[in-house]
């Protein structure tokens, strides 16, 4: 009968144990994947074109670390086979590389064949096993279905690698013409002929036509370019100016500014034509309208409170709310595919332009370029983990593309005179 | 009836009293076993505390200048490398401006120049980065928030807390996982414990490498000694917070 009252006693007695206190720790550094690509051996000029094509992409994309994936940092024996017995692992380990991708180029037929193959170092074992065929011209496309395949394997994420760009160059003598390249900046087209001056591109979202500006009419006239047959069509040629044509991400609507009864106001159509909905009406001028990714919403400039700020809307116009209240001269809204950020340009407190997102949710504001020229014109990237821009850091006027984050920024052209480019849907050519 | 009655309590009479006993044995038995089941199951059962787990929300102003909320945002600086490491702001820089004092060899002057530029150069990236004044040369917030020892703690980790890139990006936004450590009064890490993981084995991985990676964190002010040593977890959160 005792024993009871000894387990109570000593229940009693024991000390209260307090839960230790908690620390909070947010925000993990999350750092490129080491991925290390093996110069290919094979057919000369073609496998040299497509190693440097996929590299090149795979560094960009921000998600694998330049120095792992430079061959330049190490030494690879070009006769180590692509399987896995073959492979000696350790020293790719030894080099810090986790991944590990081979190929090989040949020609049969007349085209060109690539075979790769994606390893786990750490595990050693094989991942993926892909092989392309091509005409020879269009060997860099392999390497760019091959990078978007890999970020696919990845990321879970369609890549943004086949994907286009359209652009403004000028031509000079006061000419500005409409072009398509690559993502990358290479395999330039030219896109219109005519007229002096066409501005501001945005691409349908099926990747088969451009809505742009063009003073073919000698008139501020919306347009739509048709691809590949380099059709036009007259969309919207009313009022003072019409411009900052996008269309609706179901492609059946186009959101633009047009200056018909006063300032520049918002106005929406169908795209198949029709009639003209104004759908803002203020004082200041409302300009440069994007559409939300879901349709539902747009995004544009505002100067109704003084200095142009980012406002966003409803599609129908209603429920108007300001999300910038950070500097006094902000412009170029552009809707992440993600539909978190929007990015835009601002001029900051030191007269320089640069690029900066701010979340939709928080308008919290955050900077991604600085102290290096000045950069405009943000567009995102299909897949919404990059960006291609205009920067004028090394003295003329070039495309660069950077991470949402700032953190890693690359060169694209070289030549200068580009402006106001518009990154195309994701797209298998 | 008496008589029977009479009869049957002759006959019957010790069996009351040893129903009485019986009973009162095994209602003893019954009171204590429920008694100490219930002592049991009361000091078994874990109520949720009354005081709810201490969460310390901390942070770690870098040095700079505090910007005006209106302005937009600059990017904060890298902090420096350590194999670039500058002179320190100090009272030995002020001296080599009065160099009537020390006869310096060439060598010396633009060992001297380099301080200086140094120091200049510094300066003007304190200027540049925001931050407090009287903010710390390794803090990575705009304000130091919370208590400054766990603010010291957590801004150590947080250099370590290196996620791979190839978690996808839908989870990044939702990992969380609990670490529980117990720090010596050298601030050596004496354990580490995984209390919940995220149910993701690359974080949890990197988040138990990036403790190890530590070592160890500042030593805990005499106040805090015993609360360092008894354990503190670490919730560590895939997102801003």
């Amino acid at each position: 009968m005792r024993k009871p009252f000894l387990v109570l006693a000593l229940l009693v007695s024991a000390p209260a144990f307090a839960d230790p206190p908690k620390l909070i720790i947010g925000g993990a550094n999350f750092q490129p994947y080491p991925l290390a690509v093996a110069p290919f051996p094979g057919a000369g000029g073609a496998a040299a074109e497509i190693y440097q094509t996929l590299t090149n992409d795979l560094a960009i994309s921000g998600l694998f670390d330049p120095n792992v994936l430079n061959p330049k940092g190490y030494l690879a024996d070009p006769n180590e086979p692509m399987t896995v017995e073959g492979i000696h692992f350790q020293r790719w380990t030894d080099v810090g590389a986790e991944g590990l991708v081979k190929g090989l180029v040949t020609f049969a037929g007349g085209e060109v064949v690539a075979e790769f193959k994606l390893f786990d170092v750490l595990a050693r074992q094989e991942q993926l096993h892909k092989i392309y065929k091509s005409p020879p011209a269009r060997a860099r496309l392999i390497a760019h279905r091959f990078a978007d395949d890999l970020l696919q394997f990845f990321t879970n994420e369609t890549g943004p690698f086949e994907s286009q760009v359209a652009f403004v160059k000028d031509m000079g003598r006061s000419s500005k013409q409409l072009f398509v390249a690559d993502w990358d900046g290479h395999n330039e087209r030219q896109v219109t002929h005519g007229g002096q001056l066409n501005l501001l591109p945005s691409w349908a979202p099926d990747g088969r036509a451009i809505v742009y500006t063009s003073y073919k009419l000698d008139h501020p006239d919306l347009w739509e370019v048709f691809l590949p047959s380099l059709q036009t069509r007259l969309l919207a040629g009313h009022g003072d100016l019409n411009t900052g044509g996008v269309l609706s991400p179901d492609g059946r609507r186009i959101a633009w500014a047009m200056s018909a009864e006063g300032n520049d106001q918002i106005y929406v159509m169908d795209a198949a034509g029709g009639a003209a909905t104004r759908l803002t009406n203020s004082f200041g001028i409302d300009a440069s309208p994007c559409w939300s990714p879901d349709g539902k919403q747009i995004a544009f400039v505002s100067q109704r409170e003084g200095s142009p700020q980012i406002f966003v809307m409803d599609a129908n116009g209603g429920n108007v709310k300001r999300l910038t209240y950070q500097g006094n001269y902000n412009q170029t809204p552009r809707w992440s595919p993600r539909g978190d950020l929007i990015a835009f340009t601002a001029r900051d407190e030191r007269a320089v332009f640069d690029l900066f997102v701010v979340n939709v949710q928080t308008g919290q504001v955050t900077r991604l370029t600085q102290d290096q020229g000045l950069n405009s014109d943000p567009s995102w990237s299909p897949n919404g983990r990059l960006l291609v821009f205009v920067s004028t850091r090394t003295g003329k006027h070039e495309l660069w593309v950077t991470t949402p984050d700032g953190n890693s920024q690359h060169q694209l052209t070289h030549d200068g005179g580009y402006s106001t480019p518009a990154w195309g849907p994701a797209f298998r050519r | 009836m008496s008589a029977a009655a009479a009869t049957f309590g002759d006959l019957e009479a010790p069996r009351p009293q040893a129903l009485s006993t019986t009973a009162a044995i095994a209602v003893s038995v019954v009171l204590h076993v429920g008694l100490v089941a219930a002592i049991l199951s009361t000091s078994l059962y874990r109520p949720p505390p009354i005081l709810e787990q201490q969460t310390i929300h901390v942070k770690l102003a870098r040095i700079g200048t505090p910007r005006d909320k209106k302005l937009l945002p600059r990017r904060p600086q890298e902090p420096a490398s350590q194999a670039a490491a500058p002179v320190p702001v100090s009272s030995k820089v002020v001296p080599i401006a009065s160099t009537h004092h020390v006869k310096l060899t060439d060598a010396k002057s633009k060992s001297s120049e380099d301080k200086l530029r140094n120091a200049l150069a510094k300066l003007q990236q304190q200027v540049d980065q925001t931050g407090q004044p009287d903010g710390f040369e390794n803090g990575t917030d705009d304000v130091t928030e919370g208590d400054l020892y766990w603010a010291r703690v957590v801004d150590r980790i947080k250099r370590f807390y290196v996620v791979p890139n190839t978690i996808p990006e839908s989870e990044r936004k939702k990992l969380v996982a609990d670490v529980q450590i117990t720090i010596g009064s050298d601030g050596s890490i004496l354990e580490i414990h995984t209390q919940q993981t995220s149910g993701n084995a690359t974080f949890d991985h990197a988040i138990e490498t990036a403790v190890k990676r530590c070592r160890a964190l500042p030593p805990p002010p005499a106040t805090l000694a015993d609360q360092a040593r008894q354990g503190v977890v670490l919730e560590f959160r895939s997102a801003e917070m």
